[in-house]
């Protein structure tokens, strides 16, 4: 269910779009009028906020903020933990970077707010088309933010394509493409969350330079796993003497746990194909040699589903050189993704996949990427764990 | 080399390249009119094509070619993924178990239980390929089957050949055993060769105007030949060992794969199936008739009742094991092999190659006649 809280004109328009609403007002009248327009709606008392929890049905809902910033922010205090999401609507850029503060998901521009949010709050469509009101005629397509899950893929002006430019002035009828989903936030914040497992004292040293890269490039939050005794701790600052611990330990709590980091930094050196596999099907995992600067990068496309794997390569190939290695050639339908990505270079395996693959990870690279899938290209795992953990550079496990 | 030499590959080339062509016409396999034009021209009607020194080098060389390409063509990728074995294993054991007890109810050679467990892949694949059925499960299920079977039956054939062929104390009977520990050695090393000298070894498999790739590749195939000559073991074992080897370590190819291909199957490997064909003399009489039916009794038998073992249901079953049934280069090659150790007479063999035809032309027909009757239940 959507708890829209709000009665101006774009609560009413995101309720119009979805099935499953109400419509939480704070003036009794207003309540009343919305009800005699067909809108579900119900009164809420602003001086007993504090007992939301108590009235509405938090948990399973997701709370849309569509009122002014001090009340969006007011409620946002209360439901934000308890209700299943939190999406504020936002217009001006300043509010959306409170609601980034505040770890709330956001959509700015109150004008495309409805049709994006309708959209997305579900993920019925992965795209969308967003016609441009006079509200947001003469904005720059860069003030229009549209949340962590959505980006805009292109703009359509007078029936001709435009290339969608951060400084491009949007005009009334311009409509939008957009594009929502999961990937997208990965495109933005690729490693938001990291978790660090240091396995051996004496690498402790290459770890760190790594997570700091990490720290400095995308602004990671950063969770050091290490042992305190015998009891495993997790904490934000790092260490001062961390004390080792094993990744599988460290996996099994994060399973328990059911959290999801973007990736996994560890200095784990043991062949391990279970432990490898677990670890991949919670987050990419980064095995760090003690890299001071990711300035080559290579990636082996050796997995069937590889958007994971290439969003991670992308996300790392801005500012440097990245050579993507496609193991077979169909999987060049994928190159549209990434023509516009500058510094990167594609190439396709013509002669033996194993061999091409082992020659270009034994070049000088300093990250490589590969999928711990490995179900195109027909290198052994033998072959593989020896690209993993025998190269020079730093391996991402996907 | 003599003038009636020349002759002889001239008629044997021209078949050759006409082969296919009217295979395409015939829609049968080009492997079936070469053998059929060899006997056509062979010993039993025109004696066009005789026997010589020359032809049989070549033919030799055809079949350690075929032998090689056998190995080359076995998908390690699909074959060591456990779940893709389960059900094929399950299937082989059960097949080659009924076999053995038929063959020895009958009183038969040993030979004779790999003859019929063994399937041709390349009859199994196209037909699948044809229904495209290949990529499902049912197909997945057939073509790892073919080369499971193809994979055993060889290997079994080669043991059988070099407990055979030896005799005397244990070092001359584990002496041929050396192949194995050679051909582990050299997998071992291939692999060290990728990982240390990997700009070296990528030339092998690119287009580069001094074929490297080719030259290597031929010198394995005749270095294990040579070995196996020399460890007293058949030269075919040490083909199939190369071609194995080839396919083991560097899992993938396509441009090496396809030159060698070109030199197997466009020129040494036809002459392989002409000459055996030209040297098959066909006696009609009643006793191969029920020679021949019998073979065919037992072959269908023992691949279409452990079907029901792996596959529940009927049709899919029935099918399965027809298609599996389908014999043809390695059931010739292992019959000329058998025919010169003097396991089998020139009799048997003349009635197992035309078996081998006959299975060759009516499986696939009746698989596919079958499969688009009950086309919904297939999968």
């Amino acid at each position: 269910m959507f708890l829209i809280f709000g009665s101006g004109r774009v609560a009413r328009e995101i309720a119009k779009k979805l099935d499953d609403y109400l419509l939480i007002v704070e003036d009794r009248s207003l309540a009343e009028k919305l009800e005699r327009e067909g809108f579900k709606a119900v009164w809420v008392d602003p001086e007993d906020l504090i007992n939301l929890p108590l009235n509405l049905p938090l948990k399973d809902s997701t709370v849309i903020l569509a009122s002014n910033l001090s009340r969006n922010l007011k409620i946002a205090e209360i439901v934000k933990g308890i209700a299943r999401d939190v999406i504020a609507v936002g217009e001006k850029p300043e509010a959306c970077s409170i609601y980034s503060e505040m770890g709330i998901s956001k959509v700015c521009g109150t004008a495309i707010a409805a049709t994006v949010l309708s959209e997305v709050s579900e993920l019925k469509r992965r795209y969308v088309e967003v016609k441009i009101d006079r509200y947001n005629e003469g904005q720059n397509l860069k003030d229009l933010d549209l949340g962590d899950f959505c980006t805009i893929l292109s703009v359509i002006r007078d029936g001709k394509l435009m290339k969608p430019h951060p400084e491009l002035r949007l005009k009334k009828g311009d409509i939008l493409g957009v594009l929502c989903g999961r990937e997208v936030r990965y495109t933005k914040h690729p490693f938001e969350e990291v978790f660090v497992v240091l396995t051996e004292e004496k690498n402790s040293e290459k770890l760190l330079k790594e997570v700091e890269l990490f720290k400095s490039k995308f602004q990671s939050h950063v969770l050091f796993m290490h042992k305190i005794g015998d009891t495993l701790a997790c904490t934000t600052a790092e260490p001062e003497n961390p004390n080792p611990v094993g990744l599988d330990e460290a996996i099994r709590i994060v399973k328990e746990f059911r959290v999801k980091p973007d990736l996994i930094i560890s200095d784990v050196g043991k062949k391990d194909d279970s432990l490898l596999e677990e670890t991949t099907s919670i987050a990419p995992l980064l095995i760090a040699k003690g890299k001071n600067a990711y300035e080559k990068i290579l990636t082996i496309v050796n997995t069937a589903d590889p958007y994971d794997l290439l969003n991670a390569a992308v996300s790392l190939g801005i500012s440097c050189k990245c050579k993507i290695l496609f193991l077979d050639v169909s999987q060049l339908s994928l190159l549209s993704k990434f023509t516009e990505t500058p510094g990167l270079e594609i190439k396709v395996s013509k002669g033996n996949q194993v061999i091409d693959a082992v020659k270009e990870a034994r070049s000088d690279y300093d990250l490589i990427l590969v999928s711990w899938k490995n179900d195109v290209g027909n290198i052994d795992f033998g072959i593989l764990k020896k690209i993993i953990f025998d190269t020079q550079a730093s391996v991402i496990v996907v | 080399m003599e003038v009636y030499d020349f002759y002889n590959i001239a008629i044997i080339t021209s078949v050759a390249f006409a082969s296919p062509i009217l295979a395409e016409r015939l829609r049968v396999p080009a492997v079936v009119v070469e053998i059929v034009a060899g006997i056509i021209l062979g010993v039993s009607f025109l004696n066009l094509i005789k026997n010589s020194e020359w032809v049989s080098f070549l033919s030799a060389l055809g079949l350690i070619f075929l032998m090689f390409l056998s190995g080359l063509e076995i998908d390690f990728n699909l074959l060591l993924k456990k779940e893709n074995v389960f059900r094929p294993l399950i299937y082989l054991s059960i097949s080659f178990s009924l076999v053995l007890l038929i063959t020895r109810l009958l009183g038969l050679d040993f030979i004779y239980a790999i003859l019929l467990t063994n399937v041709s892949v390349g009859i199994v694949m196209p037909t699948l390929r044809e229904l495209k059925i290949e990529t499902s499960n049912f197909g997945q299920v057939g073509i790892v089957t073919s080369l499971l079977t193809d994979f055993t039956t060889m290997f079994l054939l080669s043991i059988y050949v070099i407990l055979l062929t030896t005799e005397g104390g244990i070092l001359q009977i584990a002496l041929p055993f050396g192949i194995f520990t050679i051909f582990i050695l050299s997998y071992y090393l291939g692999r060290l060769a990728i990982w240390y000298f990997p700009d070296f070894m990528s030339k092998w498999f690119e287009e580069d105007p001094m074929e490297l790739g080719v030259r290597g590749s031929i010198a394995i195939i005749i270095f294990f030949v040579g070995v196996s000559y020399f460890l007293g073991v058949e030269a075919i074992l040490g083909a199939f060992l190369a071609g194995t080897l080839f396919s083991l370590t560097f899992r993938s190819g396509e441009v090496l794969s396809r030159k060698l291909f070109g030199i197997g199957y466009g020129f040494l490997i036809p002459i392989f199936f002409i000459q055996t064909g030209a040297s098959t003399k066909l006696i009609f009489d009643f006793s191969a008739i029920y020679f021949i039916i019998l073979l065919l009794l037992i072959a269908y038998t023992v691949k279409i009742f452990p079907s029901f073992v792996v596959f529940g249901d009927r049709i899919k079953a029935l099918s399965f094991g027809i298609l599996q049934t389908s014999k043809l280069s390695l059931t010739i090659a292992a019959v000329e092999i058998g025919f010169k150790l003097g396991l089998i007479s020139s009799f048997e063999k003349t009635n197992i190659i035309l078996f081998t035809i006959l299975t060759s032309l009516l499986s696939p027909t009746l698989f596919k006649f079958y499969t688009k009757k009950y086309e919904k239940l297939i999968d």
